[in-house]
């Protein structure tokens, strides 16, 4: 049995609520990175859905840890559209089948969105969204469970698959439209997820929660 | 950016409230969600009601086109973003007059995760949808991917015959028929000669240089497939024109409608002067032009150019854009 790093559900308050507002320092900067490739507005999307979904999680009548998590999807569902409307919130809900009633293992909250995400988008590594920031950042933190310090793994790869969109042309999202006009650039997508990502290290550094 | 603001975030809110005083003899908002524009007959029993929904920048699409023998329900979106799931569930909702619901958007990856989990949630109530995926653009992928191609402005020309062949009462699935039929017989192309800017971004999202233009833009500035020198309009509109007749199979005798909308900033008296040399290019084709619609009817806030939209009418599309049919956007007056 593992002894990763677990999260119960005030933990995972503090996460949703941390990733609010670190993307709402980040507001101008996304939508500028998007306003290059896309439609300029990553940045109030990602803001405006994480404050969504972090009122979702406090509003959930329950207790019990997926359903919150799934009343922050739906949240997040409802107050935004675009692409990342329907991909976080495909997001939450794979968080939510992760989930235990108390909390969640951390490499299986990274590899829920993860895979939530995917589920929803159709797309991997290499195609230039947020997947690369995703997916990288899932593997290393089941491949680093037990390690002493998971998130600054899982930063690495997440930072490394970041670093990976400039040399990319996207073929997924309205930035593949865009063909070669991507190159040279960090897709927004993939800079909000390393966001949200660095948020949960914030968190996980605070609470050590392997007591 | 000398533009007419208040606070940028406020914008669609405020564009909503405004035109739903403009035009309230024609549209209300839903009282189900403030991101949902209905026209007055909307949700009419024994009918099939029509769905479209986009970002908000395009005005007078998507909104003006909500009216009579038009669209029935509208989920606006913010600028140049998908509307949410939900939007596109209560205008679906409120549309359904119990003969099911014909979404009929255009191809971005927002609107169709969204219109797709929208549709679901709808069947799961009971509703039947139905949609159909707009892909006029033609220089936004080969023709062998035709299922690539962006929805531009021949939205407007699926939406007046989808529209039209629900009025007449026919079934969901003869909407969704015709609607796919009337998109398929169009072809539209973009020309860009200055970009656009989002005013919470300050500042313009691509760039085109002084003198040049760039011809199959997309209409929220997706690269086009040439960057020329500057051309004067009666070039443009021939290459503009060469670009949908060699995608489209139009021959001496054919019937047509034709759209030329601006995208924003160009002066409607320069679009007159392209859709002269499109229609006398289409007359020495013996090709004609059976109705035809100048203006700014789909925009991107203030790019400066215009998208060329041609469709191939046979009589049953001929019938259906024909049929009268009144909205912010668009009316149209029966033929005598």
């Amino acid at each position: 049995m593992t002894t990763g790093i677990y999260l119960d559900k005030s933990a995972i308050r503090r996460f949703l609520l941390r990733a609010a507002q670190s993307l709402e320092e980040a507001r101008s900067e996304l939508s500028a990175l998007d306003g290059e490739v896309g439609d300029g507005d990553h940045g109030a999307s990602m803001a405006d859905g994480f404050h969504a979904a972090m009122r979702g999680f406090d509003l959930c009548d329950s207790e019990n840890l997926p359903d919150c998590l799934r009343a922050a999807g739906r949240a997040f569902l409802q107050a935004v559209g675009a692409t990342v409307g329907p991909l976080y919130a495909s997001g939450f809900l794979g968080a939510a089948g992760r989930a235990d009633p108390d909390g969640i293992a951390l490499a299986s909250l990274i590899s829920g969105f993860s895979e939530g995400i995917a589920g929803r988008g159709k797309a991997a590594p290499g195609d230039c969204t947020m997947m690369d920031v995703w997916e990288p950042a899932a593997h290393a933190a089941a491949a680093a469970g037990v390690t002493d310090n998971p998130m600054q793994e899982v930063l690495d790869a997440a930072g490394a698959g970041l670093e990976a969109t400039r040399s990319m042309v996207a073929s997924r999202g309205r930035a593949a439209r865009l063909g070669s006009r991507t190159l040279g650039r960090i897709d927004p997508g993939a800079q909000s997820a390393f966001v949200i990502l660095t948020s949960l290290a914030g968190v996980v550094r605070e609470t050590d929660p392997r007591e | 950016m000398q533009r007419l603001l208040n606070d940028p975030d406020d914008i669609v809110d405020e564009t909503v409230a405004g035109f739903l005083r403009a035009h309230r003899d024609l549209v209300r908002l839903s009282d189900a969600n403030p991101r949902v524009v209905l026209s007055h007959g909307c949700g009419e029993k024994g009918r099939v009601g029509v769905v479209t929904g986009g970002g908000s920048g395009h005005e007078p699409a998507f909104i003006g086109y909500t009216g009579r023998n038009l669209v029935d329900a509208v989920a606006v979106g913010e600028l140049f973003s998908s509307p949410t799931a939900k939007a596109f569930l209560e205008a679906i909702r409120a549309a359904d007059g119990g003969e099911g619901v014909a979404v009929l958007y255009g191809n971005y990856a927002g609107d169709n995760m969204n219109v797709k989990m929208a549709a679901r949630m709808a069947a799961k109530e009971g509703i039947r949808v139905l949609t159909v995926v707009a892909n006029d653009d033609v220089c936004s992928a080969p023709q062998a991917e035709r299922g690539l191609r962006r929805g531009v402005a021949g939205e407007i020309l699926m939406w007046k015959v989808g529209g039209a062949c629900a009025a007449r009462g026919a079934s969901l699935e003869d909407v969704q028929k015709v609607a796919q039929a009337a998109i398929d017989a169009t072809r539209s192309v973009g020309v860009g000669l200055a970009p656009c800017t989002l005013p919470a971004n300050g500042k313009p999202n691509f760039e085109i240089a002084p003198g040049k233009m760039e011809i199959g833009i997309g209409h929220h500035g997706e690269p086009g497939t040439d960057v020329v020198e500057l051309l004067p309009a009666n070039e443009v509109a021939d290459r503009m024109l060469e670009i949908i007749l060699a995608d489209h199979q139009l021959e001496a005798g054919d019937e047509v409608c034709v759209l030329l909308s601006g995208l924003g900033a160009t002066p409607v008296n320069e679009l007159y002067v392209l859709y002269d040399r499109v229609e006398s290019q289409l007359e020495t084709r013996e090709i004609r032009v059976h109705r035809s619609f100048v203006g700014n009817y789909f925009t991107s806030l203030e790019m400066m150019g215009a998208t060329l939209t041609v469709m191939k009418l046979d009589p049953q599309l001929k019938e259906l854009i024909d049929m009268e049919a009144e909205s912010p956007g668009l009316t149209v007056r029966a033929k005598s």
